[in-house]
């Protein structure tokens, strides 16, 4: 019989006092997800493997100051996106604000290409990468990484009722990548 | 592309929130009291199983497109585990990156709009931050610390300044050390960008001593991104 695993909190106090296999044993649990969450943002699996080194380096330097306020996940994925778009912006070389990173969107696959898709579910998929990141990346975190309001929010570090306008604004954003598809999903 | 127009920062209508809610229903992530309100919504309101269906439909794509993303490489955890071994030990690490890096996003989390707007506001956070910084970088330093803003404060006094971004990586212990090397103190900042000001002398410097000065830190890119003269 074995016994409950070790929670993420525990294993950030054993990285704080340099205990190694507890580093190796976050990283286990959650580099995946935060690797597909670089990828999002970075729009490229170029340079995730990158960025998702200093975040955990920084784990690493910084266990000892996670104060609890959210769940390590919430923290880690804060930490991705900040290091994420600071890696867009040294590879664009531009200044990137969080509104004009909000403006950046994927080259999409374009209409004629999407309605070619076999399935309205892969027409769908198609239309997600038509998002800009700002909304992108709330869809992943509710979705895929499972996030409450008041995490995405602090995540994104923007209000909670401005993470409900995005999320709003982006689902109506592929309604629209949808009908220019061609196909009317029946809302809004 | 830009969605910009399509992202108006008022509130939402009642039945807009409603649609806004419909992915954490789905996602079973909304708080007792919010999953309540959606539920009767939909029962009182049957055009809302729209949204709800149009969700569903939203989740399996989010789903499918995350599990189709490249996974890390096979070696991630070995290069994780060889930049820690080199490092050393990490205690007391990170103190001032990490409120830089709070700044950053507090910062990057605030529209220019807004920025304008706190203006006043904003300047003084910079201006205490600057001064935790500084207490954490020169606190041991022989001259005391100063809030930049007080009366006869360290950004008021005579000398040679200069405007820095530090990258992301450096620390603070190597940032300190450098700053003690170079005789520099933090005396303002960080200003939007991350610009921190620097008293890089005492008193102002001879135009070459200055630009000797200015290019010893451009040098250092291991710890500065950028370095500009300031008045």
């Amino acid at each position: 019989m074995t016994g409950a695993a070790e929670s993420d909190e525990e294993l950030l106090r054993r990285i704080a006092g340099g205990d190694r296999l507890a580093m190796r044993v976050l990283f286990a649990r959650h580099h995946m997800r935060v690797h597909r969450f670089i990828c999002g943002l970075l729009r490229s699996d170029a340079g995730a493997d990158d960025v998702l080194n200093d975040v955990f380096f920084d784990v690493w330097q910084q266990a000892g100051r996670f104060e609890g306020r959210s769940s390590v996940s919430t923290w880690l994925l804060g930490m991705a996106r900040y290091k994420a778009l600071s890696a867009r912006r040294k590879r664009s070389d531009d200044p990137l604000d969080d509104e004009l990173a909000g403006a950046i969107a994927d080259e999409a696959d374009d209409p004629e290409v999407i309605v070619q898709k076999k399935s309205k579910g892969e027409a769908l998929r198609g239309c997600l990468a038509g998002l800009s990141n700002e909304h992108r990346s709330v869809i992943d975190l509710v979705y895929y990484h499972e996030k409450s309001i008041e995490d995405v929010a602090q995540i994104m570090a923007v209000p909670v009722n401005t993470i409900k306008t995005r999320m709003f604004y982006a689902r109506r954003k592929l309604s629209e990548l949808l009908a220019a598809a061609g196909i009317d999903r029946g809302w809004p | 592309m830009s969605d910009k127009s399509h992202t108006p920062s008022g509130p939402l209508a009642e039945r807009d929130e409603l649609d806004a809610l419909m992915p954490w229903f789905v996602a079973g992530t909304l708080s007792p009291k919010d999953r309540a309100r959606v539920e009767a919504a939909l029962a009182a309101d049957p055009s809302l199983q729209a949204s709800l269906r149009a969700a569903e439909a939203e989740f399996e794509a989010v789903l499918a497109d995350n599990d189709a993303r490249a996974v890390p490489g096979h070696d991630a955890i070995d290069k994780l585990m060889a930049r820690i071994d080199k490092a050393g030990p990490a205690v007391g690490r990170g103190v001032a990156a990490t409120m830089v890096e709070r700044l950053g996003r507090l910062l990057q989390g605030l529209t220019p709009k807004t920025l304008a707007l706190a203006g006043a506001g904003l300047a003084a956070l910079a201006l205490v931050e600057a001064g935790f910084l500084s207490r954490a970088l020169v606190g041991s330093a022989e001259d005391p610390y100063h809030i930049a803003s007080g009366p006869g404060g360290l950004a008021q006094r005579e000398g040679a300044f200069v405007l820095v971004q530090f990258v992301d990586t450096a620390t603070s212990g190597a940032i300190a050390s450098y700053l003690r090397d170079l005789d520099a103190q933090i005396v303002a900042g960080p200003a939007a960008g991350g610009l921190y000001r620097l008293r890089i002398a005492p008193k102002p410097l001879s135009a070459a001593e200055y630009n000797a000065k200015v290019a010893a830190l451009a040098q250092r890119r291991d710890l500065i991104r950028s370095v500009a003269a300031a008045p």
